[in-house]
């Protein structure tokens, strides 16, 4: 900018210097040249007078006495011509051997119009002459007397001249370029000052201010920066609070929300979405959502519906992504133009991962529960058809295989018993029995029921509950169902002569049950699946036991009832212990 | 300078249809994955059924490529681009090819009974899916270190490849009845480790197309 400014101006200045130049080249040498012609016609116009003073022109000597005495104090030649063109005087050669002068311009002109001017090339002297002539009238008799001058002092003038100029010009130039430098500074400072304010701004810094003080465009241009700055700092405030508002509220929806424009670019996302979809790309404003979320379906389902879908409808789709199940709806955005025109697709996202697991889980359990059902049955069913078969009559054969047929009853009305048990706990959401209880009595109820089948197995169980702890305040059935299926488990998957310890402590109001078990134990792995439907470590030794895969289970939705914890800790071969905690100690 | 934004929305467009036939390939890998885990017939006729689609896909990329070099002059740097987007569609369509042979192998086995849970291949399948996916976010961020990565990832695949080949070599000792079906899985296996090759071939294009070595 400066730059262009000082070049701009140089040319100017430059241009203007060789103007002046030339004019004053042109004036000085004019008027050298009058003021030639001036001297010469004063000085003849003086001889003239002379020469009419005298007596007799023509008495050579006289004119050329004249002549002489005038050229001797003027440096100009001095010349007397008679009207027949015969020289009658010469200040500087003889004129008695001077030719005839009468095809001279400059005297030809005179005798016709009384004065004559002719500016010639000299041979003789060989210098440029400039001649006057006047015509005096003495007595009627015409004679003209010419004065000239060698020019050439012009030429030598000229050159003087023309260093002269230069030398001007060139102070000018240094002097105007000394200026043109501030005066460009001037103009080109604030301008400079209002730039980099204005990157600011773009950069959408509001801070800075602009201090140009000059009372002219300029600072009427920062004025009107300024202004412009407060405006567009408000609106750009206004703007962003709005934008943060929405923002809050997007991401505060459960499902995730993208909008995009015609062309897929990604105009608003959020962080729910962002979270979703695992992004982690920075730009995502503006990008092609492809290049963001690479979900073929996803895609390519709203490649489909571009431009297809009709007005206010919605369109869903299920895909799978990573590892989780999403159900995405779209449908179009509308602009406000009358035309109605779709400028655009809004996608939500609802994470359906849960409710799919808890579908598959449900088609799982009818599946396990149809065939644990089944088997039961089909044996009966096989024992009934022998008996009718005629085993019926071997009484001994009869009795055994009517006692499989109880066994396996039993085994059913268990898993039944089980099952119910289980799909009522789980649509509670919270028990409502609840009553207060002295702990002790409901742990001998237990032992009570429990006593029979610890017999059978020879396991000797015994409990010991901690002094602060008599009254509980909970559901007297559901806690009874989770110490005898605790307390069951301990003794089927134990060896004869083992033992089933059951401790009590308080902590606070949390009391703190320890089944302890000294059996088979269970591996590691299985840990984390036992408290699953219908999960058994070892099938065959379940099912010979009557169990049913649902005791532990059965378990687990009752100390969640009442938001407990249970812990396992178990080795194999060492044994077992499970720890529950429950917040129901008063 | 018209011409020039018209080639650079070329080239845009093309840059889309890149990740377009790269997430195609991610989806098919996706449903072969699906496929082994689930024993499921159905996807797996569908995955061989749509390796046409890819083909298809890789012509139309590649034409787009060869015209934008025969006629838009593209500088140095766009040169380099367009021939490594060249070569990167065949590892795409390798890759597809793949999944669609791993599918075919699995018609052949479903209705059998697996000898040995094909959980391992399905999780070596998944890390040559993640190379896969890998390699496409690289190339879409022009991320250098995640395509100079891919290559690490490549020696895991051989390792897991080498345990399920020793595995299926055991079992086939021990029951010669399994004999055939051991032997389908190891092709499958062998399947999945290419995958993983052309993955890593994949990531050393997209570093050499950004940083412009070799
Ligand atoms: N105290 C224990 N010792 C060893 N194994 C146990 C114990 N309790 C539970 N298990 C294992 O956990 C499985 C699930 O238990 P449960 O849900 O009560 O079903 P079941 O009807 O088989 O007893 C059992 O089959 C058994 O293998
Ligand atoms: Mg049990």
């Amino acid at each position: 900018m400066q730059r262009k400014i000082m070049t701009g101006y140089l040319v100017m200045i430059l241009f203007c210097a060789f103007i002046i130049g030339i004019f004053s080249y042109h004036v000085a040498q004019k008027h050298y040249i009058s003021e030639v012609e001036n001297r010469l016609l004063s000085i003849g116009s003086i001889i003239k007078q002379k020469v009419i003073s005298l007596e007799d022109i023509y008495d050579h000597n006289n004119l050329n006495q004249i002549a002489l005495d005038y050229g001797d104090i003027t440096d100009i030649r001095i010349t007397f011509i008679d009207a027949k063109g015969n020289v009658l005087g010469d200040s500087m050669a003889d004129y008695m051997t001077l030719k005839n002068h009468s095809d001279r311009p400059e005297i030809i002109q005179a005798f016709r119009e009384g004065q004559g001017e002719s500016t010639r090339y000299s041979d003789s002297i060989k210098r440029y002459l400039k001649y006057i002539a006047i015509k005096i009238r003495h007595n009627q008799v015409p004679i003209v007397v010419r004065l000239s001058i060698p020019i050439d002092d012009i030429h030598v003038i000229r050159n003087e001249l023309i260093s002269f100029i230069a030398a001007g010009v060139l102070v000018a130039i240094l002097a105007a370029g000394v200026l043109g430098v501030q005066f460009a500074n001037k103009i080109t400072r604030p301008i400079n000052q209002l730039t980099t304010f204005s990157k600011d701004i773009a950069k959408g810094n509001f801070k800075g201010t602009v201090e140009i003080e000059a009372n002219n465009e300029i600072g009427a241009l920062a004025q009107s920066f300024m202004d412009m700055k407060t405006q567009l700092d408000k609106t750009i405030t206004e703007l962003w609070e709005k934008n943060v508002e929405m923002k809050a509220i997007l991401d505060s929806m459960i499902g995730g929300l993208i909008a995009v424009d015609n062309d897929n670019r990604i105009i608003r996302i959020s962080n729910t979405a962002i979270e979703m979809f695992g992004i982690k790309k920075k730009k995502i404003i503006g990008e092609n959502i492809l290049l963001v979320i690479r979900s073929h379906r996803f895609n390519q389902f709203l490649r489909e519906n571009r431009d297809s879908f009709p007005l206010g409808n919605q369109q869903v789709l299920d895909i799978q992504y990573e590892n989780k199940f999403y159900k995405i709806y779209l449908s179009r955005i509308e602009g406000k133009s009358p035309a109605n025109k779709k400028i655009g697709t809004l996608i939500i996202i609802q994470d359906v991962t849960n409710i799919r697991k808890l579908e598959q889980m449900r088609s799982e359990f009818v599946s396990n529960v149809s065939h644990e059902l089944k088997t039961p049955l089909t044996s009966i069913k096989g024992f009934i058809d022998t008996l009718k078969g005629g085993a019926i009559h071997d009484k001994e054969v009869a009795e055994r295989f009517l006692d499989i047929i109880d066994i396996e009853a039993e085994r059913l009305s268990n898993l039944i018993g089980d099952i119910l048990e289980l799909s009522e706990i789980e649509t509670m959401s919270q028990d409502e029995h609840m009553d207060d209880y002295n702990l002790e009595s409901i742990i001998t109820e237990v032992f009570d029921i429990i006593h029979h089948s610890a017999v059978k197995k020879n396991i000797h169980i015994h409990y010991e509950i901690d002094e602060a702890l008599s009254r509980v305040y909970v559901n007297k059935d559901k806690l009874k169902q989770m110490l005898i299926n605790l307390i069951d488990n301990g003794i089927k998957y134990n060896n004869a002569g083992g033992a089933v310890k059951i401790l009590c402590r308080r902590r606070h109001d949390i009391v703190e049950f320890h089944v302890r078990d000294d059996g088979i134990g269970i591996a590691p792995e299985h840990i984390s699946r036992l408290f699953e439907r219908f999960y058994r470590v070892d099938k065959g030794r379940s099912r010979n036991q009557g169990g049913t895969g649902l005791g532990l289970s059965i378990v687990k939705h009752i100390v969640n009832l009442y938001d407990g914890q249970i812990q396992v800790k178990s080795e194999v071969g060492k044994g077992t212990e499970f720890i529950i905690r429950l917040p129901i100690a008063i | 300078m018209s011409i020039r934004n018209g080639f650079n929305a070329s080239l845009h467009n093309l840059h889309l249809d890149v990740v377009e036939m790269a997430s195609l390939v991610e989806y098919s890998i996706d449903e072969t994955i699906l496929a082994l885990q689930q024993n499921n017939r159905a996807l797996a006729q569908k995955v061989v059924a749509e390796d046409d689609k890819i083909d298809k896909m890789e012509r139309i990329v590649e034409n787009q490529c060869i015209h934008l070099i025969a006629t838009q002059q593209p500088l140095a740097k766009e040169l380099r681009r367009l021939m490594s987007i060249l070569k990167m569609m065949t590892d795409f369509e390798r890759i597809a090819d793949h999944a669609a042979d791993i599918c075919e192998l699995l018609l052949e086995l479903t209705g059998e009974g697996y000898v040995k849970p094909l959980k391992d291949i399905a999780e070596m399948a998944v890390m040559a899916r993640n190379m896969v996916k890998n390699a496409t976010d690289a190339y879409i961020n022009d991320d250098i270190t995640m395509a100079v990565q891919i290559s690490a990832t490549d020696s895991s695949v051989d390792d897991y490849f080498d345990t399920v080949v020793a595995d299926l070599q055991e079992m086939m000792r021990k029951n010669p009845a399994q004999i055939k079906q051991a032997t389908t899985l190891i092709f499958i296996a062998k399947h999945v480790e290419k995958i993983g090759d052309h993955a890593t071939n994949l990531g050393e294009l997209v570093s050499c197309m950004i940083s412009g070595k070799k």
